[in-house]
């Protein structure tokens, strides 16, 4: 029972990369451009975020080592630089992009402008990091999270069509503005397989102590924590679908988006996405700055830990930090969280290859993981992702500049 | 390790290149001038639809009065472009003579919504709204006169 309270890191990674500032512009584009005819896009990268996301908690549970830690170790500091150095600026964009979704959050709630919030943000965000053990962050991220649900329940309400919907999870061709629509498709992909998602959870499972008999339920809070994330990401699509399409509203700007649960919920709706919003935002902006810390000290060897006391891993703290700060600044300029939000997600997807390479082949290494290393069905998946991830690489920029999707 | 064959990735491969390479044909057709300032003007229709559902919220008191003026001013910005696009456009007057006007109007119509936000008028809101329902019908018009039969 008490590994199955691990759940809450399964729910915390998908807070963080699945319904963040960058789900919630690409749910509610898909949903009011083309309705339900982007729910495959959803579909197929929660599938391949599952095995990512389990393979990279089976890697923590048998070797007791983070992604970066184990990376630098076996295949060499020259080999993971590159990959790393892709990782850190990809990483450092959307931790940005989630700054500015909490800053809009409470733009919405406040009618302050956006930019005014950047930096108390960022300092609450470093106070959270620096007071807090990495259990405290887990829990009550994933509870506070589950106000996204309200999609969902939005969603149900709203009684969209079944067979549409249904029609929506097989891949087809739109009838008018195909940039836009590969655009916004490569952005869901984007913001679902965040490349920072698998090596953060890696650490999250060290963090928790994860040993080898925690392999089998990886299996599943892998499955039910992204799947959650998946369901509130499509419950932003259908409602999306049955709220701003049949208004012929686009979502240029985040504005467009915050009355989308207002038809479902007349009084609380315009609130309820705020809070949304603004939770989902705060928890990704905690995940991330975390992310960025472990990969960098564990990628130069140095003492890591959230669990820690910030006077034990010094270095590890002070990158949080910086990088809460640094991040601040775009949205303190005055930079549309929506265009960064473009740039964050196309920059995930454009790094996807870099960052999966290492990890695919650290999960083949027999010596270190024996029998726990891929077997074929992963590997399967890990090629179709390294396809995949090629693929996006090439698209990702182009389309997000020639579509404006995202 | 199972993979697909190389001839099958190639095929994907080449796929997908092809639909870009589509995609990229396609956005760079060239556009008659009439063509290319209604496309450029496109988010004006969304704009109208929002601020007609941000009216309609507000009067419903299910939105408060700061995000309708937020809205407002991101919606003017909007206004503003699609009317420096008409103006230094080569469209034929036909084109671009409605759409000013409509522009104007819409101006108007969002001044108007912004006096009722601020005098606490849900029932002027509300007509204003209509206003601006019937400002996108026009506008829907004008853009589907645009693409031609």
């Amino acid at each position: 029972m008490k590994k199955w309270l691990q759940l809450a890191l399964g729910i915390l990674t998908a807070v963080g990369g699945f319904f963040d500032m960058g789900a919630m512009a690409t749910s509610a584009q898909a949903g009011a451009n083309y309705r339900f005819q982007l729910l495959w896009a959803v579909a197929a990268a929660t599938l391949i975020v599952i095995f990512l996301v389990e393979m990279s908690g089976r890697f923590a549970a048998v070797t007791k080592k983070a992604l970066p830690d184990a990376i630098r170790e076996h295949l060499g500091f020259t080999f993971w630089i590159v990959p790393f150095l892709v990782l850190t600026l990809s990483t450092y964009l959307v931790l940005a992009t989630e700054i500015g979704g909490v800053c809009f959050a409470l733009h919405l709630v406040t009618g302050l402008p956006t930019p005014l919030m950047a930096l108390p943000v960022a300092v609450l965000a470093w106070l959270f990091l620096w007071r807090s053990t990495f259990s405290t962050i887990e829990n009550s991220t994933s509870l506070l999270g589950l106000i996204t649900l309200a999609f969902v329940v939005a969603a149900f309400h709203h009684r969209p069509p079944a067979g549409e919907v249904l029609r929506g999870f097989v891949p087809s061709l739109p009838g008018e503005d195909p940039l836009k629509y590969w655009a916004i498709a490569v952005s869901i992909v984007g913001a679902v397989l965040s490349p920072y998602l698998f090596y953060f959870y890696s650490s999250g499972a060290v963090e928790d102590r994860w040993d080898r008999s925690y392999v089998g339920v990886n299996r599943g809070i892998a499955a039910l924590g992204m799947s959650f994330g998946s369901a509130v990401a499509m419950g932003g699509i259908v409602v999306a679908a049955m709220v701003l399409a049949p208004r012929g509203i686009q979502v240029d700007d985040y504005h467009q988006a915050a009355m989308m649960l207002t038809d479902a919920f007349p009084f609380w709706g315009f609130l309820l996405f705020a809070v949304s919003m603004g939770i989902a935002c705060l928890g990704a902006t905690l995940e991330v700055a975390l992310a960025m810390a472990y990969s960098i000290a564990q990628t130069l060897g140095w003492n890591w830990g959230e669990n820690l006391d910030p006077r034990e891993d010094a270095r590890f703290s002070s990158v949080y930090t910086g990088a809460l700060l640094l991040a601040s600044l775009p949205i303190l300029f005055g930079v549309d969280p929506l265009k960064l939000t473009v740039l964050a997600m196309a920059s995930e997807a454009a790094v996807l290859p870099f960052v999966a390479l290492p990890f695919v082949l650290l999960m083949n290494d027999r010596k270190l993981l024996k029998e726990h290393a891929n077997g074929w069905i992963s590997n399967t998946v890990a090629v179709v992702v390294l396809l995949v991830s090629l693929v996006l690489t090439v698209v990702s920029i182009p389309l997000a500049f020639l579509g404006g999707g995202g | 390790m199972q993979t697909p064959s190389s001839s099958r990735r190639r095929c994907a491969a080449g796929g997908l290149a092809a639909i870009l390479a589509a995609a990229l044909l396609l956005a760079c057709q060239k556009k008659s001038p009439e063509e290319d300032l209604l496309h450029k003007v496109e988010p004006v229709g969304s704009w109208l639809a929002s601020l007609q559902m941000a009216g309609e919220k507000w009067a419903a008191n299910s939105l408060p009065s700061s995000f309708l003026r937020a809205s407002l001013s991101a919606a003017r910005k909007e206004f503003e472009k699609a009317d420096e696009e008409s103006a230094k456009s080569r469209a034929r007057p036909e084109v671009t003579v409605p759409l000013r006007r409509l522009l104007a109007e819409a101006k108007a119509a969002g001044a108007g919504l912004e006096r009722g936000v601020e005098a606490g008028d849900r029932a002027a809101v509300a007509r204003q709204a209509r206003q601006l329902a019937g400002l996108r019908a026009r506008f829907e018009t004008l853009q589907n006169a645009g693409k031609g039969p």
